[in-house]
């Protein structure tokens, strides 16, 4: 049955999901690692967090010292006009009406009362009057016609708040006593809220007087004085973050660079020096890094040489060592052919002689083949081969081992030829030495021979049921004459060089041998090879450890499967 | 050491910028140029307003019906929602506002007649139309307020519908006065001559839009009723977004589109420029047009001197007639005879009018019109020597002619006391027919009086209704004289020997009694009256603009007087004058 559009939908969903979460992964712990990594990042996040912080809370402070002084300034001289004013009013309104009927501008005779006397000399009524910044709103609701506004201003407009304050007041009988506030107030239906003062108090005869203030002035200072505060902070921290970072960059720099310098020097490179200039204390580092340099570069030549002479004193020795050995060989032939006619303790000294002669060639010849080896002297004679074909051969060369051990092999061989440039008599020599280490420590249990191919390379893998090895010991099973038990004697006759020219083999022909092993489980070697010689390998088609442990661990659910089975687990790589 | 020199370097440093070039609020450098915060913000005046309080419980009911005259005054609420609440169910269902306001004089008396009755009694002064034309109408005011008592204390039972009534400051506070200029003479926006008519009116005060933005709005919507196919406009289509302040100009938009295809910008910008020049204030004006430049490319700007010399004043020259001689005043009371036979009017011509030219394109003569002694005809002639009379209106009994700025020559020809004919000759067009031109409102009247103004529009009349003598001013609105108001009506012993237009807004009427003649200046935009120093020998005037002469008729044969800062002073004119004239008058 097909899968439902929904179910492709939700999958396909919850790929994207998984493919942003796995790239939000990546790139944080790219950042981790870039942060872990830059001193220079790290100098500078600190002092862009630190002036931030500083910054926010002057700002902030600034901010409010400047909001304080502006509003209290404001409101301070509205209540000086509002007083003003309000005074004129009360004043107007006590006094007599004195004035004679005035003829008008135009128009009709006009007695202008009190009230109307005093609101138009606030506002300035007339050809010259003067826009006045607030608006004058007098309320009287106990008598008829005496309630003024300017501007737009509507009694609606009082806030409630206000006007109930005034009125307790006023109930108890405070009178003249102004109350203010700021209110975000709405003169007309389409108008924009405007920030307004509110000035108001009640004065004799049922009279409220009500000044509104605009702080909409006040209000775009302050807010241009925050964005400016703003501004001014992010390039501040913005310029705090550049000087960090170009101090940092100052001293960074040639720390870096002596770190690069550094790793020059530990991957080989031992003329490598940094420059001085000047005489600070990272000139003197320099100088410092120079001349330890040049006593580690001193050093290790003397160490270089005198490994060469170590070298050439185990070359020259083996090779001397070989014209008295043949002369005593043949010497030793002569009593072994003749043991017959001796005494049986004369035979069984002549049997002995001989098998341990034979062993010194042994070791003479891999001591000599190290030394080939040592001395950049070996080379390898390509040839394109079947792997298998090689498997074979040095499989029967191990059979009679097998059968004293009572060792059965068991061959896992493509059906197809694999085809290899390689050295087949070192190729050889490398199996060899690997199913001899296998039967050895085999306990006499089967011996899995697997041969493995993909485009670029080919493996073969020996895998063997004895005692295994420790964690640590797959890296040692390759050094010269390392045993794993020292107090245990060789069976075999190995010179305890046969693992370690082995390696020199594989890295010769530009593979791997690695090994992996557990106690009780068993270890396996797995040579992987370049089909073409020279090419640089990616991957091997055979798994390091064996395919059995690897399921077996995923069942018990221990590890996760794939990706994280060697680290602990006794695997060594060498190429 | 060296740290301590560092230190001392930086607090150095510190003194030197704190104690001087940094501080606070620099001091010194070169004088700037000052800009008043809000220069460019003068297009409306500060007013105050009337809050319409609403009715109270405890109030009784004289104040109840003083408040609902209070809320009356309130332009903030246009809805009349506080208004409404003084009235009961009933009365807020029958009563709905008609637009116009009746004007009372301050102060008027409140009195309770019965229970359920309150009076009001007044002296009307005026009506405001709701196109904003104030119409004086001085009259007594009795109104009955029929009151009820409810719950929440009086309520006004019945109000005459459509009453709005507002006391002179209710009118002050809520209304702005402002002169709204047409153009005189219908269809006639191309024509260079057309002369500006100014409209009076009252504009109720709003407090979301600026004064100018008023005034334009109204501006838009044509003239008022007082003169209706008297004017026309070159606004037709044509309404108002905003104006905009500057310090150096006001901008105005426009959005429509002109019915005149182009758009008559001459006499666009005449009535914009005329009409807002009490509040622009020396500024330059820029119209725009449905928010682009007025012209394809280029703005409209109206300079704030363009059309200073709009109308062209006539010239400031006294004529007068000595011992049947035409003649102008000169210098120092000299008399200079006008030469020619249109000087010699002798005994046989009286009362000439001068219009200077010219009257018709190409003609630049000025002419003289003079009533024949017996009053039955009209002559005129050109003011050149070599020029003859010629008859132009023949009739039973004429009024002294009068000239209008297009060259026609009015008078009225009374035929008895009760029908009297306003005739009009075209000068420039002698062969055309005298036209008799209707006017309703002085039908059954006799009209001792009639003068031109110089706008061109309107007429002035002295008529006499079987008693007391009026004067009336109508308009003259295309082939009738209309709109007719009366602005001065004299009482029983009184007689107005003489009519004289000073400017297009004032007239002067010579009101004669027992006691002497003064002439009387009335403000035909709203009826006002104010008295001139009088004098008994005073017979005959005219005015122009600021100047105004008298003729007497004394023992001494007449003179010329001359009113200079409120008092009568000869002009030194040999003794025997009569009838001084200016041009036009």
């Amino acid at each position: 049955m097909p899968p439902s559009k929904t179910r492709i939908r939700r999958r396909t969903l919850r790929q994207i999901l998984g493919g942003v979460r796995r790239r939000a992964r990546r790139a944080a712990s790219a950042v981790r690692r870039t942060w872990r990594r830059s001193l220079q990042l790290q100098v500078i996040t600190s002092t862009l967090v630190i002036s931030v912080t500083v910054v926010a809370v002057l700002g902030v402070f600034l901010v409010q010292e400047i909001n304080t002084s502006v509003l209290n300034g404001r409101k301070l001289s509205a209540a000086n006009e509002a007083t003003a004013d309000r005074v004129a009013i009360a004043a107007a309104l006590d006094a007599e009406p004195i004035e004679p009927p005035k003829q008008g501008e135009g128009g009709p005779a006009v007695a202008e009362g009190p009230l109307d006397a005093a609101v138009n000399s606030i506002i300035g009524t007339g050809e010259n009057g003067w826009r006045k910044r607030y608006q004058l709103l007098v309320l009287n609701p106990t008598e008829p016609g005496q309630s003024r506004a300017t501007g737009s201003v509507l009694p609606t407009d009082v806030p409630e708040d206000l006007r109930n304050r005034l009125l307790l007041k006023r109930d108890k009988g405070v009178l003249n006593d102004p109350l203010q506030g700021v209110y975000r107030l709405k003169f007309a239906p389409s108008a924009e809220p405007q920030l307004t003062l509110v000035v108001g108090a009640f004065i004799d005869d049922g009279y409220e007087i009500y000044h509104f203030f605009p702080l909409t002035d006040e209000e775009s200072l302050l807010s241009i004085v925050r964005q400016v505060v703003v501004v001014v902070g992010i390039g501040l921290v913005l310029l705090l973050g550049a000087i960090a970072s170009l101090v940092t960059r100052q001293v960074v720099t040639p720390v870096r660079l002596a770190r690069q310098a550094a790793e020059r020097l530990a991957s080989g490179r031992l003329d490598e020096r940094l420059k001085v200039r000047g005489e600070d204390d990272l000139a003197r580092l320099a100088t410092s890094f120079n001349e330890m340099a040049a006593n580690l570069a001193l050093k290790i030549h003397q160490l270089e040489e005198l490994s060469q002479v170590q070298r050439q004193f185990v070359s020259d020795v083996s090779h001397e060592l070989r014209t008295p050995l043949t002369t005593v060989r043949m010497a030793a032939d002569l009593l072994y052919d003749a043991r017959e006619d001796f005494e049986p303790m004369a035979a069984r000294s002549a049997e002995l002689m001989q098998a341990q002669l034979e062993r010194f060639e042994s070791m003479l010849a891999d001591l000599l083949e190290i030394s080939r080896y040592d001395a950049g002297a070996a080379t390898l004679d390509l040839d394109s081969t079947d792997v298998r074909d090689v498997v074979l051969r040095a499989v029967a060369d191990s059979e009679a081992l097998a059968e004293r051990h009572g060792t059965r092999f068991e061959l896992r061989l493509p059906s197809e030829p694999c085809m290899v440039e390689i050295d087949s008599r070192r190729v050889e020599r490398i199996l060899r030495n690997l199913l001899f280490n296998a039967i050895e420590h085999g306990e006499g249990r089967e011996i899995v021979v697997t041969v493995g191919a993909d485009r670029d390379s080919a493996a073969v893998a020996v895998r063997d049921h004895g005692v295994g090895l420790k964690p640590g010991e797959e890296q040692m099973v390759f050094d010269r004459f390392w045993r794993a038990d020292p107090s245990r004697a060789r069976t075999i006759g190995g010179t305890g060089l046969g693992l370690a020219i082995s390696r020199e083999d594989a890295m010769l022909h530009g593979g791997w041998l690695q090994a992996w092993g557990s106690p009780g489980e068993g270890s396996q070697f797995r040579l992987t090879l370049p089909r073409t010689a020279g090419a640089e390998l990616k991957g091997s088609p055979l798994s390091l450890v064996p395919p059995e442990v690897e399921m077996r661990r995923t069942w018990r659910g221990h590890i996760t499967p794939v990706l994280s089975p060697v680290v602990g687990e006794g695997v060594f790589h060498a190429e | 050491m060296r740290s301590r020199r560092i230190l001392a370097s930086v607090m150095a440093a510190s003194v030197m910028c704190g104690g001087s070039a940094c501080s606070v609020i620099s001091v010194g450098g070169p004088p700037e140029q000052v800009t008043p915060a809000d220069a460019a913000d003068s297009l409306s005046k500060p007013f105050q307003r009337m809050v319409a309080t609403p009715p109270q419980k405890e109030w009784d009911a004289v104040r109840t019906v003083k408040g609902l005259q209070a809320s009356m005054a309130s332009f903030d609420d246009v809805e009349q929602k506080i208004l409404r609440e003084y009235l009961t169910p009933e009365a807020k269902r029958a009563w709905k506002p008609d637009g116009s306001v009746l004007v009372v004089e301050d102060n008027p008396t409140y009195q309770p007649v019965g229970d359920d009755i309150v009076q009001l009694e007044a002296t009307q002064i005026a009506v405001i139309h709701d196109d904003g034309w104030y119409e004086p109408k001085r009259e007594k005011l009795t109104l009955q307020f029929m009151v009820a008592k409810t719950p929440d204390g009086y309520r006004v039972a019945r109000l005459r519908n459509g009453l709005m009534l507002l006391t002179a400051a209710d009118v002050r506070r809520a209304y702005e006065p402002a002169d709204i200029y047409f153009l005189g003479g219908s269809g006639s926006l191309d024509d260079p001559g057309a002369l500006p008519v100014v409209d009076h009116v009252w504009l109720p005060i709003n407090p979301t839009r600026s004064l100018a933005e008023t005034i334009v709005d109204r501006l838009l919507e044509g003239p008022s009723e007082s003169l209706e196919g008297a004017v026309s406009t070159a606004f037709e289509g044509i309404s108002l977004d905003r104006i905009t302040p500057g310090e150096e100009s006001v901008v105005v938009y426009l959005e429509g589109r002109f019915k005149q295809d182009p758009p008559p910008a001459e006499a666009l910008m005449k009535q914009l420029q005329w009409s807002l020049r009490e509040v622009t204030k020396g500024r330059s004006i820029e119209v725009r047009l449905n928010g682009d430049t007025f012209y394809d490319s280029t703005p409209l700007v109206i300079g704030p001197k363009d059309n200073d010399g709009w109308p062209r004043p006539p010239e400031s020259k006294v004529y007068f007639v000595q011992n049947g001689q035409l003649m102008w005043l000169g210098a120092k009371g000299a008399g200079l005879a006008v030469p020619g036979p249109v000087g010699q009017l002798g005994e046989e011509y009286k009362e000439p009018a001068i219009a200077p030219g010219p009257l018709a394109k190409g003609d630049p003569t000025e002419y003289v019109a003079a009533l024949k002694s017996d009053g039955r005809s009209i002559w005129t002639n050109r003011l050149s020597p070599e020029s003859q009379w010629q008859e132009a209106i023949k009739g039973t009994d004429l009024t002294p002619p009068s000239w209008n700025w297009n060259g026609t020559l009015w008078t009225v020809d009374r035929i008895d006391d009760h029908t009297s004919y306003v005739l009009r000759h075209d000068s420039a067009n002698h062969e055309q027919p005298v036209t008799r031109v209707a006017a309703p409102e002085l039908n059954g009247k006799r009209v001792t009086a009639f003068k031109v103004a110089r706008d061109g529009t309107r007429v002035a009349a002295v008529v006499s209704d079987g008693g007391a003598l009026s004067v009336m001013v109508g308009v003259i609105a295309g082939d009738r004289l209309d709109h007719f108001q009366t602005l001065l009506t004299t009482g029983e012993t009184e007689e107005i020997k003489d009519l004289a237009w000073s400017d297009s807004e004032h007239l002067i009427a010579l009101v004669g009694s027992s006691s002497g003649s003064t002439p009387t200046e009335i403000d035909i935009s709203n009826g006002q009256l104010r008295q001139l120093a009088a004098d008994k020998r005073i017979t005959s005037i005219s005015a122009l603009n600021e100047r105004l002469v008298a003729g007497t008729d004394g023992e001494d044969g007449g003179k010329v007087l001359e009113l200079v800062q409120d008092k009568w002073v000869d002009t030194k004119v040999q003794a025997g004058t009569q009838s001084p004239t200016f041009p036009l008058d």
